[in-house]
């Protein structure tokens, strides 16, 4: 069963990608834990949100840059994640310190690879 | 105790539940942009403005109105805990105060009767508790009858006032029935000429937790003519939103902005008692002008008149608790406790602070933002009992330092000629004979008892509860008693300290964790628990001298 990855504003326009097999696909819990004396823990959960961290490459510069925009404006996205019964929708945006798509893979010169961080909002 | 549901209480007993935390301005939500909640520590002990400090995200610049606008300043800001989707007891959803035809009496094990219609005012006021929060749904199961005709709507409005209530129609429409929105209404025919729907209300009014119902029949006429049939069955409720408790209501103080952050500086209202002054050195201030007050009397005078808070003298004033307030100066009217002032440019806050040291009181601003007075004494509250299967630790400190044995007061005071005219001490012979003598003076030169019964009042009780190393413990928490307050009874169970909930103590100061939820509780074993104290030296073992 394969899967396929896709990323965009809606699912009209969204790119695909592929990440690599090192890619990671979390949800992170918010929570506060309170161990009492006799051993019971008091669990609170406030929220959770989504991360993926995928490594990509052979992004096309065109695709690249509007990544790399999507990115420099904060854009809120949607990720799916396609299987041939079922798609799975994130809402997200770029989470990465720096550009995500900023190293070109030699020897090509309109093929770029880097990592997308991914966060629910 | 909060007013909160059974079912908050019970729901707060969970191991894994999801709690609501939120922060508003004007009634604005602004809980997603926090980004550390604070911790909020209430002292009985210290009279002092409770400023907190917030870090809200302002990437996308969300908060600059705050400075585009400098008028948003004065906004009211709360923060709440609660928890959501609360199931409700009948009891907990219908008010039977304010309609006084309206009776009870439990018709079957799921339903309870509000009234028969015999008069001709049939409608019925939905007012379960403080603390339901913005857009919360209530559903509640109710059963009609109304003369053998069929019901045909229920109209849900927060507006009391007869000739302004708006009809919800059979047709599905209705007019505006004021600021809570009528949405939800399905009546089917049930045997014996009985109805039944569930219907709801939308709070949009955080402030107002208040509605009416009312029956219209199938013609359009109201639902009552006198009958002795007509009548409301209602079942049991179910809130979907969040019943949640305010832990602090203030106003902001400081907006500041830096690296994508808006901080928000808060205060509440003692801080206004600290700008405004009272007399000066020229023109002192007596309260009363001449003669005497009662200890409360003055207080009252002190914040309304020189503090501006509101002097409306019942529930309904914004600034002061008027139950609390009321409870308190009972004390003193009781025992006849009056004083006489002299403020010669004394700030508000400094003349209530030697006023509660003064009468052994403990004044505040709850959460709820208004100013709160007590004289702690037993709790009427049922007593909450914490075991270590809630506490995360426990603390006892026993200090030395706070034996007093031998109680001074001095009294009568003579402010043109700086005379002290008498002065009363009250001893505890076995006290001093067993820890020696510990002495305590209370002689304030702004603030002085006029007589001896007045300052003998707070001399025994001085000695009286302080004449032992007493002892103070704290403990932690997470939810489970969120909602305990200062001056309720706790007992704890905890068997390496050999505590068996057999003894009680008064909460004197809590700590709200809203981050991680670790709540942290002090009791003073030096507050009283023993019922109301009234002087009455018959009973007491100490030797009282007047001087």
């Amino acid at each position: 069963m394969a899967l396929t990855f896709q990323l965009g504003i809606s699912s009209v326009d969204a790119i695909t990608i592929l990440p690599g097999y090192s890619s990671k696909f979390s949800e992170k819990q918010l929570r506060s834990e309170i161990r009492t004396q006799n051993g019971r823990a008091y669990i609170y959960k406030w929220g959770d949100y989504y991360q993926a961290k995928l490594k990509v490459d052979f992004i096309s510069g065109a695709n690249a840059s509007i990544i790399n925009s999507w990115w420099d404006t904060n854009t809120e996205l949607l990720f799916f994640i396609n299987s041939s019964t079922a798609t799975e929708v994130h809402s997200v945006f770029i989470a990465n310190k720096i550009k995500p798509l900023d190293t070109y893979i030699k020897p090509y010169d309109n093929y770029l690879k880097g990592a997308i961080t991914l966060e629910g909002y | 105790m909060f007013d909160v549901s059974s079912s908050f209480k019970s729901e707060v007993q969970g191991r894994t539940i999801e709690p609501v935390r939120r922060f508003y301005i004007s009634n604005s939500d602004y809980s997603d942009r926090v980004q550390k909640w604070p911790k909020i520590k209430r002292d009985a002990s210290q009279l002092k403005s409770i400023s907190l400090s917030v870090n809200l995200a302002n990437v996308d610049g969300g908060m600059n109105e705050f400075y585009r606008g400098q008028y948003k300043l004065k906004d009211k800001l709360k923060f709440t805990m609660g928890v959501p989707d609360a199931d409700l007891d009948y009891s907990e959803v219908f008010s039977d105060y304010t309609f006084s035809n309206m009776t009870r009496g439990v018709t079957s094990e799921d339903y309870i009767k509000l009234t028969e219609d015999t008069t001709s005012s049939f409608h019925y006021v939905l007012e379960p508790f403080n603390g339901l929060e913005q857009n919360t749904d209530l559903y509640f199961d109710v059963k009609l009858k109304s003369a053998g005709k069929n019901i045909a709507a229920i109209v849900i409005t927060d507006n009391i006032l007869w000739p302004y209530m708006n009809v919800y129609l059979d047709n599905g429409s209705y007019t505006d029935p004021g600021v809570d929105e009528v949405f939800y209404r399905n009546v089917t025919s049930e045997a014996d000429g009985f109805w039944r729907a569930t219907i709801g209300a939308r709070y949009d009014d955080i402030t107002s937790v208040q509605a009416v119902i009312l029956l219209i029949n199938s013609d359009g006429s109201q639902a009552y003519d006198g009958d002795g049939t007509s009548g409301i069955w209602a079942g049991d409720a179910t809130l979907k939103g969040t019943e949640a408790i305010d832990l602090y209501t203030g106003e902001i103080s400081k907006v500041s902005y830096s690296k994508n952050d808006c901080v928000i500086k808060t205060r509440d209202k003692l801080w206004g008692f600290a700008q405004k002054v009272v007399g000066e050195s020229d023109t002192p201030v007596k309260i009363p002008p001449s003669s005497q007050y009662l200890i409360s009397d003055i207080a009252w005078t002190l914040c309304t008149c020189y503090g501006g808070l509101d002097s409306t003298a019942n529930s309904s004033n914004p600034d002061i608790n008027y139950e609390s307030f009321e409870t308190w100066a009972e004390q003193f009217s009781v025992d006849n406790v009056f004083a006489q002032t002299n403020y010669e440019g004394t700030k508000v806050i400094s003349g209530l602070t030697n006023l509660a040291r003064m009468s052994d009181s403990a004044i505040w601003i709850e959460g709820d933002g208004k100013l709160h007075f007590k004289r702690f004494v037993e709790s009427s509250s049922t007593d909450i009992v914490f075991t270590n299967d809630e506490m995360a630790d426990l603390e006892i400190d026993i200090d030395m330092d706070r034996l007093i044995n031998k109680q001074w007061v001095y009294f009568d005071y003579v402010p043109d000629d700086d005379l002290w005219a008498s002065s009363i001490v009250d001893v505890r012979s076995s006290s001093v004979n067993t820890f020696g003598l510990r002495e305590d003076v209370l002689k304030d030169e702004s603030i002085w008892y006029v007589d001896s019964v007045s300052a003998l009042n707070v001399a025994v009780r001085k000695s009286y509860l302080n004449n032992q190393p007493n002892r103070k413990f704290n403990y932690a928490l997470g939810l489970p008693g969120i909602y305990t307050q200062k001056g309720d009874n706790v007992r704890l169970v905890n068997s390496f300290y050999d505590l068996t909930s057999s003894e009680g103590w008064i909460v004197e100061a809590v700590e709200y964790d809203m981050h991680g939820l670790k709540n942290r509780f002090y009791l003073d074993e030096a507050l009283p628990t023993q019922p109301g104290f009234y002087l009455d030296v018959s009973t007491l073992d100490g030797d009282h001298i007047l001087l």
